[in-house]
């Protein structure tokens, strides 16, 4: 295909969009809300998937031990309970070390808990982890039942029930991004059926001097994939903001929810959302000139 | 050039549009094709240019079997045939220059020598001065110059003509038809429908009649009514 075909092309898929301002500024924004929000389910599952992972390797049972209990029992203790067929693994965590990581956990507001290091509240645990998270409930009843053990604590189920929900949240967000992305697919479609519609008698001169199919549909297709690439850009550079906002305030003041690193996510996020487009811009255009007899 | 062997048209479920046509044109012929409306004319020339397929028969241009070209072969098969409408079909954003550069740039024939090519066209048609005036500042007579610049800028083996002359007084249409025929005098082949009597009487070419769907009259130097009923009304 030569140069001056492409020049063509381009010039032409341009005076359409001109022409017909108006569609083709609802197929942009059109495509930008459904882009946007399948740009947020993608951050949002981004983001669920590795607090969920994160999550998932702190399932475990914490058992917290009578103040009574030595310091020289501890190990005999712990061999004790690692000698357990269901257990994977046990670490002993002292009241002091509890402290400090209650600290880190809490990053910049962490220094609230100063005070305490004097007077220490917390207790020495066993933080058990068990080989099945089926077994934990079961690891929880057999540490209760230790002399030693005053109390148990274990968040599985509340975790488990917890990632159902958001596992349903994101099918829900996925159901209604393709929703929408069929939405901009037809608005797509019904603008280079206008574009087409207004330059039939074009078309039919080019068609008795002889231009070929794809030279007819070329700017067409051209005109559907600008739309769709103009949404995807713009609901990019939302989501851009939106994601660093959303990131530089998680930290600030939730700094034990691990958010997605902020380049990992551009690097995924934007460039899908804008190739996306591009794809909606062309089946969009590709099925209106399907339709329509070129 | 043109052969038209045993073609038959029906529209489903029962028009005959055309009924067993026979028609030979040479190369370098001027042919009119005269008769009622809805003889069959313009399905005739839609056969050339393969808008339309023969039900039955077949048809020959420039050697190659037209109805059996595939659809990817058409544009190809109509880069040489130039076409001219009654209602000119030019478009009207674009300046006369750019109405006739259209036929080449879309076949991606824009070579260096567009402008000469076009400029030539425009010259030969006699508006090369209006090259950058827009159709509606032209008179009709004009426009349909601008029709015919933009049929043979891709130098066409073949012309086809539907009632070009038909939106025009009789003036104007004399000029067209001087036009057509100097085109054909540069060797072009010219196939033009028509119902004007006074420009077949007036320019004597190869008349070529339908009534019906069926050929009844295929004279050399003929007019636009039989010689038979032109004499019975003397």
């Amino acid at each position: 295909m030569k140069f001056s075909s492409w020049r063509f092309y381009w010039s032409e898929a341009g005076q359409n969009i001109g022409r017909n301002i108006l569609l083709s500024l609802a197929s942009v924004s059109s495509a930008t809300v459904s882009l946007l929000i399948f740009g947020l389910f993608v951050a949002v599952s981004l983001n669920v998937s590795q607090i969920t992972q994160v999550i998932e390797g702190q399932v475990g049972v914490q058992a917290f031990l009578h103040t009574t209990v030595a310091s020289t029992q501890i190990p005999a203790l712990k061999s004790e309970i690692e000698a357990w067929p269901e257990v994977s693994s046990v670490t002993f965590v002292s009241k002091a070390q509890a402290l400090k990581n209650l600290e880190q956990d809490f990053g910049a507001q962490g220094s609230a808990f100063k005070p305490l290091s004097s007077d220490n509240p917390l207790l020495d645990s066993f933080f058990v982890k068990a080989k099945n998270p089926q077994d934990v409930s079961a690891v929880a009843e057999r540490l209760r039942s230790l002399a030693a053990v005053k109390n148990v604590t274990y968040q599985a189920p509340v975790v488990t029930r917890l990632f159902t929900l958001i596992n349903d949240a994101r099918l829900a967000a996925l159901g209604v991004g393709i929703l929408l992305a069929l939405g901009t697919l037809l608005v797509i479609q019904n603008a280079i059926r206008v574009g087409i519609f207004a330059r039939r008698r074009e078309i039919q001169i080019m068609r008795y001097v002889g231009a070929t199919e794809g030279f007819i549909r070329w700017p067409f297709l051209l005109e559907g994939m600008l739309l769709g690439v103009g949404g995807g850009v713009v609901s990019a550079a939302v989501l851009f903001l939106l994601y660093h906002i959303f990131a530089a305030t998680v930290q600030a003041s939730l700094p034990f929810i691990p958010a997605v690193n902020e380049t990992a996510a551009d690097q995924i996020l934007l460039p899908g959302v804008i190739a996306l487009g591009l794809v909606l811009g062309f089946f969009g255009s590709q099925f209106s000139i399907r339709r329509v007899r070129v | 050039m043109l052969s038209f062997r045993s073609v038959t048209k029906v529209y489903p479920p029962q028009t005959v549009a055309l009924n067993n046509i026979d028609l030979e044109v040479g190369k370098g012929e001027f042919v009119f094709l005269v008769g009622h409306s809805g003889a069959g004319k313009t399905t005739l020339l839609r056969m050339v240019y393969r808008e339309e397929v023969p039900s039955s028969g077949t048809v020959f241009m420039n050697g190659w079997e037209v109805p059996k070209l595939s659809r990817r072969r058409i544009p190809f098969l109509r880069r040489h045939i130039g076409m001219v409408f009654q209602d000119f079909r030019l478009l009207p954003q674009r300046t006369v220059f750019d109405n006739v550069a259209f036929a080449l740039r879309v076949t991606e024939e824009a070579h260096r020598d567009l402008r000469r090519r076009v400029m030539e066209s425009l010259e030969i048609v006699g508006i090369a001065d209006n090259a950058s005036k827009f159709p509606e500042q032209l008179s009709a007579g004009e426009q349909q110059r601008v029709g015919i610049a933009r049929a043979i800028v891709g130098h066409p083996l073949v012309l086809l003509g539907d009632e070009p002359t038909g939106n025009l007084d009789p003036d104007t249409a004399a000029g067209i038809m001087n036009t057509l025929i100097d085109v054909n005098r540069l060797g072009t082949t010219v196939l033009m429908a028509t119902h004007s009597a006074q420009i077949v009487n007036a320019f004597r070419q190869r008349v070529v009649e339908l009534e019906s769907g069926r050929l009844i009259r295929d004279e050399l130097g003929g007019t636009y009514a039989a010689r038979s009923l032109e004499q019975t009304l003397r």
